[in-house]
């Protein structure tokens, strides 16, 4: 397949980052960000002007105090975020450059001079203007051996007989052109922190919100297939509890009301004081039923004047699931099975002062045990957690619906269902991708779902639809890339069928302690049904932000 | 609590007791059980595990039929979930067997609604009939 948009600028944005990361951006000169970005869509307009002492100022509010320049070759390059020149000459030339540039490069200005051979240029921050300075060739020269001795640190010592388009700028001085101010290095660090800004395009703090693809299987089938939110949802604790809420969900002539949801897990509910963890570790139909949800809800509908009401159950089975935190692996360690975890952490309470000890007394120990053992429970689980994030389990879920017109049970009809199902694969027996990469198959089924009906507004048809999708997901702290797609097949009203699909991906990579370089792309639901053909990417970024986002491991 | 705890009846021709401890609800479960003198004081060690799988749930109590009447009995669990949801149930039952059938009395059951962590503390009384 072809990629009809390739990503710009892609590999020379990494050959930068990797330069920089490598070479400690020796060529890279520029002043810490300390000021908040204007926010997008609030350009602001700047003012380029050369002075009768060779500088060239330039205006804008606050001063620009974001600006960040750097030296390319024979070239100082000046660069202004979020700001648009109104009108600009090309080509002029003052007294220590050859000739200046000026490029909107998206949302910033780039300003760039040619200098002289042997020239140095620095940015110097005033409270209403920049100014860049220029430096004529023989103060230059003086300016690297100064440099040089004032600094011993290897990584910032310029060689003594720099290249003569080596030329360090001095980003963050007030000292007057004419002065030899002190060249400050900067740190490894600093010049992290100012690639996001050196690289036109990049979007600073860009957020991974490319997934919106629902692979996931309801809990409580039920609800989803009615497309309710409950308000309230019972949850019997006891078979007595759950005749009662049915019981409470009819009317008086035997019929179902609107708004009943009851959500439980029938064989624990009826049978769960015989299930002991022995016997759930023994028996495969044990750990089935025990985890099999049941749900069921009734809705009325949205129009006042419509009487039906539609009601569904839901079964939600987990056929498999190897991060059970009930089942016993004592192979995985501590780290790795709660129940080994509780096993060697979790005491009993202390013993009472004698057989028959106060009410009073009993409390305080079972307080004690219960505050102690609480903690240790939850480290354990949370450690186990991590540990088993990517664990292999598959899950099912189905739910059918009826409804009746008038709200007479009598007359209840066929509605539609839906059937999911979820596969997840922790590549279980490959121990180079066991801890790092997961696998996710889902499939879904629906029938006589209502959606909206787009040609007119208020009414809404029926469609059947079956979704295939996949994501896999991978990474450490360092590295993580996430791809997912999907494949839609409906069939509306009138037998028309649409098929569509969609996918996603992303990558980060660590450029620095919190710096991360962030790339995503894909196509999104909006493009779901249009005429391309072939791969097509809707949606491309890339930008930086501080915190991982794509590294699956919890 | 006091000092009319319950009574497990036992027959003093029977075979040594054992006391079967068990938890439902597939719940994690840290316990000990104390046997203690005819006054409630001096304390012997029963039973101090979990109830993990292929740890033993039944032990045996004292070490003569005769030599248990009127001691006291009593059993404490710490009971975890291992997968930490709110509002989780858990059952505790104490079975005393005698010549493998369960004694008068028994079993004695404890359950109830718990997150995360919940403790429990019960106790009986031997009684030797003939």
């Amino acid at each position: 397949m072809k990629l009809k948009t390739p990503p710009p600028k892609l590999s020379a944005l990494f050959a930068i980052v990797v330069f920089a990361s490598l070479a400690a951006g020796q060529e890279l000169v520029s002043r810490n960000v300390s000021v908040a970005n204007p926010q997008q869509g609030q350009l602001r307009q700047i003012r380029v002007q050369t002075m009768e002492d060779g500088s060239v100022k330039i205006e804008g509010p606050s001063g620009l105090r974001d600006a960040v320049s750097y030296q390319s070759a024979d070239r100082y390059v000046v660069i202004v975020p979020q700001a648009f020149m109104a009108s600009f000459q090309t080509d002029q030339s003052g007294k220590d450059f050859l000739s200046m540039r000026f490029e909107q490069r998206g949302d910033d200005v780039e300003i760039s001079f040619k200098l002289r051979h042997g020239a140095t240029a620095r940015l110097v921050f005033g409270s209403t203007a920049l100014s860049v300075l220029f430096t004529p060739p023989q103060v230059a020269m003086l300016r690297m051996n100064d440099g040089a001795a004032a600094n011993q640190s290897p990584v910032a010592n310029p060689p003594k007989s720099p290249p003569s388009n080596t030329v360090p700028a001095a980003g963050n001085s007030s000292v007057p052109a004419t002065a030899v101010p002190q060249i400050g290095i900067p740190s490894l660090k600093d010049l992290l922190a100012q690639i996001p800004s050196l690289i036109p395009g990049a979007t600073k703090d860009l957020k991974a919100d490319f997934s919106n693809i629902d692979l996931s299987v309801p809990e409580s089938p039920a609800f989803t297939v009615l497309g309710v939110t409950p308000n309230t949802i019972v949850r019997p604790a006891t078979p007595r509890a759950l005749g009662t809420s049915l019981l409470n969900g009819l009317d008086k002539n035997g019929n179902f009301q609107s708004g009943l949801a009851i959500d439980t897990a029938p064989y624990m509910l009826f049978n769960g004081q015989n299930v002991t963890l022995q016997d759930y570790n023994d028996y495969y139909l044990t750990r089935l039923l025990s985890r099999t949800q049941f749900s069921f809800a009734t809705t009325k509908a949205a129009a006042s004047d419509d009487t039906s009401t539609r009601l569904a159950l839901g079964l939600n089975l987990t056929l498999w699931d190897k991060g059970d935190a009930r089942v016993y692996h004592p192979q995985r360690g501590k780290d790795g099975d709660v129940l080994t975890c509780f096993k060697a952490n979790i005491q009993p309470p202390d013993a009472p002062s004698s057989a028959t000890p106060s009410a009073s007394e009993i409390a305080a120990i079972n307080a004690r045990a219960i505050a102690a053992n609480s903690r240790v429970a939850d480290a354990c689980r949370d450690k186990v957690r991590k540990a088993n994030w990517n664990a292999t389990s598959w899950t099912v879920a189905y739910a059918p619906s009826w409804i009746t017109k008038n709200g007479q049970n009598s007359d209840l009809k066929w509605n539609g269902g839906a059937l999911w199902t979820s596969f997840a694969y922790g590549f279980d027996g490959l121990p180079s991708l066991s801890k790092i990469g997961q696998l996710i198959l889902h499939a879904r089924y629906r029938t006589k779902e209502q959606v909206v009906d787009p040609n007119h507004a208020g009414q809404f048809l029926e469609q059947d639809s079956t979704l295939f999708g996949g994501r896999f997901r991978a990474g450490n702290p360092n590295f993580a890339f996430n791809v997912e797609g999907s494949y839609v097949h409906q069939r509306v009203a009138g037998n028309k069928t649409l098929n569509s699909g969609q996918f996603a991906f992303g990558a980060e990579m660590r450029v620095s302690e919190n710096l991360y370089l962030v790339v995503t792309g894909g196509n999104g639901p909006g493009d779901a049904g249009a005429t391309r053909k072939g791969f097509f990417m809707s949606s491309f970024k890339y930008g930086f932000n501080k915190k991982s986002q794509l590294n699956p491991q919890p | 609590m006091t000092d009319d705890a319950p009574t497990v009846s036992i027959k003093r021709t029977g075979s040594l007791p054992q006391i079967q401890l068990q938890f439902g609800f597939a719940q994690f479960a840290s316990f000990r059980i104390l046997l203690w003198d005819t006054t409630g004081h001096n304390p012997t060690e029963i039973a101090k595990n979990t109830n993990t799988p292929g740890e033993p749930d039944t032990f045996a109590i004292g070490s003569t039929v005769a030599d248990l009447d009127q001691r006291f009995i009593t059993w404490q669990a710490t009971i975890s979930s291992p997968t930490g949801g709110a509002d989780e149930q858990f059952s505790q039952t104490a079975t005393f067997l005698q010549d493998d059938a369960s004694c008068p009395d028994s079993p004695f059951t404890q359950s109830g609604q718990f997150t995360n962590t919940t403790a429990t503390f019960a106790n009986a009384r031997f009684q030797v009939v003939d």
